[in-house]
């Protein structure tokens, strides 16, 4: 059906109107008076049975579009009453060429026709002028008038609102939080997203402390919302914002004025999960920052093999090459000695022999200087070895010495452990030389050597009887070339304690003193029974 | 009938040292010095059986070649594997001993630090000498 005109169906006034309606349509169809008044009539008939008996009636004027043209008017309303029974109905049934009756689940639908003769003839331009004509028509009386009005309110309203829903459709789907405010900063609009983020509507919001949303490291110094908004240019910001849960995630903040000259300015914004991309950005900063550290362990632990390899060449090679002319000036000095010292007077005899005695302690610092750089990790030859045994052939190179000064060695029984036989003996044979060089006067050296067993470690006591030491200088004893004594007492190069405590520590293990002076000492050597290696 | 001492040490002073000690010995031996041990191997090579030295002295900081290389080489010649190398050096390293010891070097002394120490090591190299003259 080709709609021209449109008329509501709820109360008396309507029913005027639709008669008036149905007779204009009548007529400028080209039908004749008589046949104007009787569609007319019809239509009222219905109309008047809806406006009574059912809801929300509606008459829709029109031409058909089958090729046997008729006038329409087009009856629907709720579906309440079953329109059948009326009385109405029959009556105009007799009055139209034809009259049809849809029942559908919510609607009645009630078409009432009269043929238009020559109908084929009309064109659709000529329905477009009908149509205009019904529009454009001034209204019949004053209630036509307030009709038409509301009905032109009504569909504006509609309209809006469509648009409204179109408009919130959009904002509540787009995932952004968007919000717009007023030029005083308060909060105008929110959409669904970010209602429920925060789980705040906009009057909370607006009563809300909002900096409080905002992480206290984010939130921008000295700046209030309001000084923000008073600034009238647009804002970026990456903030944390705290949701409904308490959590604080990265938001990509953005606010922008809108301003109309006139008008006060209103704000347009909205915010952007950029948690994820904040959490790998600094991720990937963290990655890269510890492969940089990574990188440069791995070149310092590189400068540092190479300087140690350097350092036991040079330790090695230089204590080879010093060691040559030595020789040769502690030869020289000797041949001096032996084959004119009974040339010289008393002092170059002096002299003479301190130049020996110097050329032999270096001689002794190198081969020490040596021996310490040669106690090295990587040449720890680890084997099953028992420490008795290793003891016993100490004791044995100091035999003459032992002899000498009447000392007194005695050992009680040792195990076995996982450890350098060569590093071992040269740690036993230090701690046994201290104990035979440094004693008292007068007294033959007494060196009880015992061990017990602590956990996972041998602790092997070496005990003298000689002059002892302050323990206040305990921690030094152990340095490299500490001497407590002057070198015309007691000859050494304080290398002796250093090599013992490196021996211990690359097996894992530990060395410490006690003593009293003039009262002995005893040192501790603790060994592990395994290396974990 | 063998003789002679076959010292090969690049140090002039030690091989003077060598050499002087040896003139106070009862039953001194020629010495024959050599400077490295590509030159003694050669001076080796150019004698024949009878002029063979009875004891070869060898330091082991030699340029060139070193003693143990030079040990190793006396050790696998037909001609004169069956000659004593004493290795003749400054330093006492132990593991440097058991491996020249190993390679099948006679014995491994360190060189005098006093003169009479000097004297007692002709003295003991010339003694080799005579036993082994004695022997053939």
């Amino acid at each position: 059906m080709y709609d021209l005109a449109k008329v509501t169906l709820e109360n008396e006034m309507d029913l005027v109107l639709a008669h008036k309606r149905s007779m204009k349509l009548a007529e400028i169809a080209g039908l004749s008076l008589s046949s104007q008044t009787t569609f007319a009539t019809a239509v009222s008939e219905v109309a008047r049975n809806t406006i009574d008996n059912g809801k929300n009636g509606c008459l829709t004027l029109g031409i058909s579009d089958e090729k046997k043209r008729s006038i329409v008017a087009c009856i629907k309303d709720d579906n309440l009453n079953d329109p059948r029974n009326k009385e109405g109905l029959n009556y105009a049934k007799r009055l139209v060429d034809k009259l049809n009756i849809f029942t559908e689940q919510d609607e009645n639908s009630i078409e009432l026709y009269h043929y238009v003769p020559n109908g084929d003839k009309i064109s659709i331009q000529q329905l477009d002028q009908w149509r205009s004509s019904f529009r454009n028509e001034p209204p019949v009386s004053p209630y036509d008038e307030i009709k038409r009005k509301s009905e032109q309110l009504k569909e504006l309203a509609e309209k809006i609102r469509q648009s409204e829903d179109h408009y919130r459709m959009l904002t509540d789907n787009i995932p952004l939080m968007m919000f717009s405010l007023d030029s005083e900063g308060a909060i105008t609009y929110i959409n669904k997203w970010m209602l429920d983020y925060f789980g705040l509507t906009v009057s909370q919001l607006n009563k809300f402390d909002r900096t409080q949303l905002v992480h206290h490291e984010d939130r921008p110094e000295e700046e209030t919302f309001l000084s923000i908004v008073k600034k009238e240019v647009s804002m970026k910001a990456e903030w944390r914002v705290r949701n409904q849960n308490g959590q604080f995630l990265w938001h990509l903040v953005y606010m922008s004025p809108i301003i109309k000259p006139g008008k006060p300015t209103e704000w347009f914004g909205f915010l952007v999960d950029i948690h994820a991309q904040k959490t790998l950005e600094q991720t990937l900063r963290d990655n890269r920052q510890l492969k940089e550290a990574q990188q440069q362990l791995e070149y310092h632990i590189r400068e540092l093999n190479r300087s140690n390899e350097e350092l036991q060449q040079f330790a090695f090679v230089a204590s080879h090459d010093l060691q040559e002319p030595l020789r040769k000036v502690i030869f020289y000095s000797d041949y001096f000695q032996s084959r004119l010292g009974t040339l010289l007077d008393d002092k170059s005899t002096t002299y003479l022999k301190g130049m020996m005695d110097a050329s032999h302690r270096m001689r002794i610092l190198i081969k020490d200087l040596l021996a310490f750089s040669q106690v090295d990790k990587k040449a720890l030859d680890l084997k099953r070895v028992n420490l008795e045994t290793i003891m016993k052939e100490a004791i044995s190179d100091f035999e003459l010495i032992i002899k000498e000064k009447a000392a007194l060695v005695t050992i009680t029984s040792l195990p076995e452990i996982e450890g350098d036989e060569t590093m071992l003996r040269r740690l036993f044979e230090n701690l046994l030389s201290n104990g035979l060089k440094y004693s008292r006067d007068g007294v033959a050296p007494l060196i009880a050597i015992s061990a017990i067993l602590k956990n996972e470690f041998v602790e092997i006591e070496f005990q003298d009887n000689g002059i002892g030491f302050e323990e206040e200088f305990l921690p030094k004893m152990f340095t490299l070339f500490q001497r407590l004594h002057g070198k015309e007492k007691f000859a050494g190069t304080g290398l002796g304690l250093a090599i013992c405590r490196k021996i211990a520590e690359m097996h894992n293990g530990s060395i410490t003193a006690k003593s009293r002076l003039n009262a002995g000492s005893s040192f501790f050597v603790s060994l592990p029974l395994k290396q974990n290696q | 009938m063998r003789s002679g001492i076959l010292l090969v040490d690049d140090d002039k002073e030690d091989q003077f040292i060598f050499c002087d000690a040896m003139h106070y010995v009862d039953g001194a031996q020629p010495v024959h010095t050599e400077a490295n041990g590509i030159d003694a191997l050669r001076y080796l090579s150019s004698k024949d059986q009878q002029q063979l030295p009875c004891v070869i002295l060898a330091d082991l900081n030699m340029p060139k070649m070193t003693g143990s290389e030079f040990l190793k080489q006396v050790k696998i010649n037909k001609e004169f594997k069956h000659i004593p190398v004493i290795i003749y050096t400054t330093s006492v390293n132990e593991l440097e001993r058991q491996a020249c010891l190993g390679i099948g070097a006679h014995a491994y002394i360190t060189k005098p630090l006093t003169y009479n120490q000097s004297i007692e090591i002709a003295q003991m190299i010339a003694k080799l000498c005579r036993d082994l003259q004695e022997r053939r």
